[in-house]
């Protein structure tokens, strides 16, 4: 039995290498991508070290309907990251513009009632200058806070 | 000392103790934001890195071809088969975009800062100021008021503060997972399909700076003359190669960062209620340095 050539190999890479089913994770996608981008390299070595090959001419066509291989690979492993990643992208996306939402809407008249009440009380109080009444009034801010975080 | 004169001193004590205590608890939070952008900043050159890497990769092909060679023409070709990963690269990007809005949110969620009830507040205090006995005595002791003042804004940034607090923890929590996935992704675009296009260039470049070598040799000195273009190339196809490899070594750091990363969004959520706590997020930190240092080495390439 004679020793598979160059070609040989390149195509039996690009056999193995075919487009994998829907099924298949980005991962292993890639990893198919990185078989057959070795291959086509090896092989444009190879032709580049060995002018002379017999099967030069082969080998280029084997070495660059790899690399096409590799790069379609790769370019299917990324669109099916971004399909498995979209919803969890939206999910991301809205929680940040909820932060910003938040953040914009702080001034809710409803907030700056309840604190503003709490807060005359207490001034009140400490206009009084009754140390007892100025606690109490506290009792009453922290229930207006208790009612806002609410 | 009487009640009534203790009183403004407890006050004034109680407000930097309570606005403290609320900072503390969400400089873990700010941490992790700034973390996880500059994870982001990183990632973000890796997304058009691919298309190019693969267009670096096809120029060096079309050199040893055989046939016509025009470098325009050569470049062109490469970036109309490179032009699929180009459009990947733009779908690999929104998971770093995705990662530094979410970086983005919970900076600004933990740098909030309660200041929207200032102008209530301070309206109050200069009214009262203002109040004053029919003989024209103030009725109020400006001590008493000043302190009053203070704790009404610490109650003002407690309100703030807690609903932050609520947002920022539902944020963390409900967006783990989603975390995790954008993440993931990322480390599978670099790690496994940047990574791959990359070591598939340089073996080319590494092959053709080798022929390089071999075709600059010169048995004689007068055979100098005509080995000078092959010397001359090896310099450019040197810095190539290191730019690669470079490239490559960012794309290893991230992997390892990213997955600290995670590992500290977790470690966020679990300790999100102790003060203080969540902080290890050394190794993130570490990476920040790791890449910082690439930079450097780039920079004096």
């Amino acid at each position: 039995m004679t020793d598979p050539t160059a070609s040989d190999i390149a195509a039996a890479t690009l056999a193995t290498t075919a487009a994998p089913s829907d099924a298949g994770t980005a991962d292993a996608i890639a990893r198919l991508a990185d078989a057959a981008g070795h291959a086509s390299s090896l092989l444009f070595n190879w032709r580049r070290d060995n002018p002379g090959a017999p099967d030069v001419a082969r080998a280029l066509n084997l070495e660059t309907a790899l690399d096409q291989r590799a790069i379609d690979l790769r370019a299917r492993a990324v669109r099916l990251l971004g399909a498995q990643a979209a919803d969890a992208i939206a999910q991301i996306a809205d929680a940040s513009r909820r932060v910003d939402d938040f953040l914009g809407g702080a001034r809710k008249i409803e907030d700056r009632l309840a604190i503003a009440s709490a807060v005359v009380g207490l001034a009140g109080a400490a206009l009084v200058g009754d140390a007892g009444g100025v606690l109490q009034a506290i009792v009453g801010v922290h229930g207006a806070l208790k009612a806002a975080q609410a | 000392m009487s009640r009534r004169s203790r009183a403004p001193h407890i006050l004034a004590a109680i407000a930097p103790c309570l606005l403290a205590g609320c900072a503390a608890q969400m400089q873990p939070v700010a941490d992790f934001g700034a973390a996880a952008s500059r994870l982001a900043t990183v990632y973000q050159p890796f997304a058009p890195g691919l298309a190019a890497s693969c267009e670096q990769r096809e120029r060096y092909v079309a050199l040893g071809n055989p046939g016509a060679f025009d470098d325009a023409a050569a470049q062109r070709a490469a970036a109309a088969r490179c032009k699929a990963l180009r459009e990947a690269g733009a779908t690999a990007a929104l998971f770093g975009q995705a990662l530094a809005d979410y970086a983005t949110a919970l900076v600004k969620a933990s740098g909030a800062k309660a200041t929207v009830f200032d102008s209530d507040i301070k309206g109050l205090s200069g009214a009262a100021g203002k109040l004053a006995t029919r003989d024209g005595t103030p009725v109020f002791d400006s001590a008493r008021l000043g302190a009053a003042s203070k704790l009404a804004r610490a109650a003002a940034a407690l309100v703030m503060e807690g609903r932050i607090q609520g947002l920022t923890r539902a944020t963390l929590e409900d967006n783990q997972d989603a975390l995790r996935v954008v993440v993931e992704a990322m480390k599978t675009y670099a790690g496994q399909v940047y990574a791959g296009q990359l070591a598939e260039t340089r073996d080319v470049m590494a092959g053709e700076l080798g022929r390089l070598v071999t075709a600059s040799g010169a048995p004689t000195q007068a055979d100098v003359e005509a080995r000078l273009p092959w010397r001359f190339a090896q310099t450019p196809a040197r810095a190539d190669i290191a730019a690669n490899e470079l490239e490559a070594r960012r794309v290893r750091a991230f992997s390892r960062s990213a997955d600290a990363l995670l590992a500290a969004h977790a470690d966020l959520i679990a300790n999100f209620d102790k003060i203080g706590g969540a902080r290890r997020l050394e190794l993130v930190a570490a990476f920040v340095a790791q890449v910082q240092a690439i930079n450097d080495d780039v920079a004096a390439l």
